[in-house]
């Protein structure tokens, strides 16, 4: 069904999702509030350097997410190319009390996807109403906010064991992830159920105050 | 009108990660209009998506990328694409919420299954609404993928508990389940499948129990 996902590397590690040692949170990664400013900056004046400072972080890595699902190189270009340049178009429309910036570029990029292979636009439709997303003026403090949930959040996933980790990466890349949780880790198809629950349940305390 | 029950967790993360599409994406999004607590686990489970995108090893750099990019915003938008117009099948009740959900879903007439059972698809084949009438029971079997059934209006319990407007149902191949309308009015639901081809869903096994009795 999801010719994207047919192609997919399973070999997920830490190391290549780079939970291990030497990456900065994200509370000492001047980063995210940086790329939340830069998306800001955009929507308010159509700052050209902002745009090329996002452009610079994000079209590569919207780009690899794309080839690790399997999408051929030219298509993973096309659409990373796309997504910046709904970036570019909808700066107005992102609010960084809701979501990071790399969130909310992960939701354009996966949205883009989803169009390009299905007539229907599934996905815009829970796609939250811009007005409704607009009733807060952002600022710097609710800024924090969201990039602090990213840093909970990348923290949390760091201290998954190495098979929920596994689970909780499937779902964002396999489209049948079953079959593929019991052919990674093998277990069989019986139990994966039971631990798919047990692994987002997981994740779900350990951020259960963020929701 | 807080709902009981929910999508699975798994249904959510699936639906954030772009893993959910189609009419099974377009059920649960029905239900997340009027359920924050979906909406905000949704919410999480995107920004885990933006850590996994954040985390992820920047591939080559992109031939002349960013003038393209510059190149396609001076050119300004693409002309809108036309999209179909909804279309609601006749007759529903006058008090129904109908979901924003189905924005863009044509929906063909009312066409009679069984007595006191009709049902309208979309005409993309990926939706079906079923209306049944009170007191109705459905004999309904085994099923050979994941199904999700938003109540719009009425109710049914399926012999784990009762479904009411704003819920969701979501069955999957190993639960055999046989349900029955409420007293109170006609239950009218939104159907969408994953799976096998075979006559799938509430409405096929319908088909079965009705030719096959
Ligand atoms: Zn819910």
């Amino acid at each position: 069904m999801n010719v994207l996902a047919t192609h997919l590397d399973l070999r997920f590690t830490r190391q290549a999702f780079g939970f291990g040692a030497g990456r900065m949170s994200k509370a000492n990664d001047p980063l995210a509030a940086e790329f939340d400013r830069c998306v800001l900056a955009v929507a308010a004046s159509s700052d050209r350097e902002a745009f090329a400072e996002l452009y610079g972080h994000f079209a590569p890595r919207v780009k690899g997410y794309l080839a690790r699902l399997g999408a051929p190189l030219n298509l993973a270009e096309d659409l990373a190319q796309e997504t910046m340049i709904t970036v570019w178009r909808k700066a107005a429309m992102f609010d960084p009390s809701r979501a990071s910036a790399s969130t909310w570029i992960f939701t354009i990029a996966r949205n883009l996807r989803i169009d390009r292979f299905r007539r229907e636009k599934a996905a815009d439709t829970f796609e939250l109403d811009p007005s409704e997303a607009q009733d807060h003026p952002p600022g710097a403090d609710i800024t924090m906010i969201a990039d602090e949930r990213d840093e909970r959040i990348h923290s949390a996933l760091g201290s998954l064991s190495a098979e929920q980790l596994t689970i909780v990466q499937l779902a964002f890349f396999e489209d049948r992830p079953h079959s593929e949780i019991s052919r990674t880790l093998g277990l069989p198809l019986g139990t994966v159920k039971s631990r798919v629950r047990l692994a987002l349940g997981h994740l779900r305390t350990l951020l259960a105050d963020l929701q | 009108m807080s709902s009981l029950h929910h999508p699975s967790d798994e249904t959510l993360v699936r639906l954030a990660a772009g893993m959910l599409v189609g009419g099974p994406s377009i059920v649960v999004s029905a239900h997340l209009a009027g359920c924050a607590a979906c909406r905000d686990a949704v919410g999480l489970f995107e920004a885990v998506g933006g850590v996994l995108l954040e985390q992820t090893a920047p591939s080559g750099d992109i031939p002349d990328g960013l003038a393209r990019v510059r190149a396609a915003i001076e050119r300004g938008p693409e002309p809108a694409t036309t999209q179909r117009l909804p279309r609601r099948p006749p007759n529903l009740p006058n008090d129904i919420v109908w979901p924003a959900a189905l924005g863009h879903s044509e929906f063909a007439n009312w066409r009679w299954l069984a007595p006191g059972i009709r049902v309208s698809k979309s005409i993309d084949g990926e939706l079906r609404l079923l209306r049944v009438a009170p007191g109705k029971s459905l004999l309904r079997h085994g099923h050979s993928g994941l199904e999700w059934t938003y109540i719009m209006a009425g109710s049914f319990v399926d012999g784990r508990a009762r479904f009411r407007p704003g819920d969701i149902c979501e069955v999957d191949g190993d639960i055999d389940h046989r349900p029955v309308i409420g007293d109170e009015e006609d239950c009218i639901c939104l159907i969408a499948a994953e799976g096998n081809a075979r006559p799938h869903g509430l409405i096929g096994r319908v088909h079965q129990v009705i030719f096959n009795t």
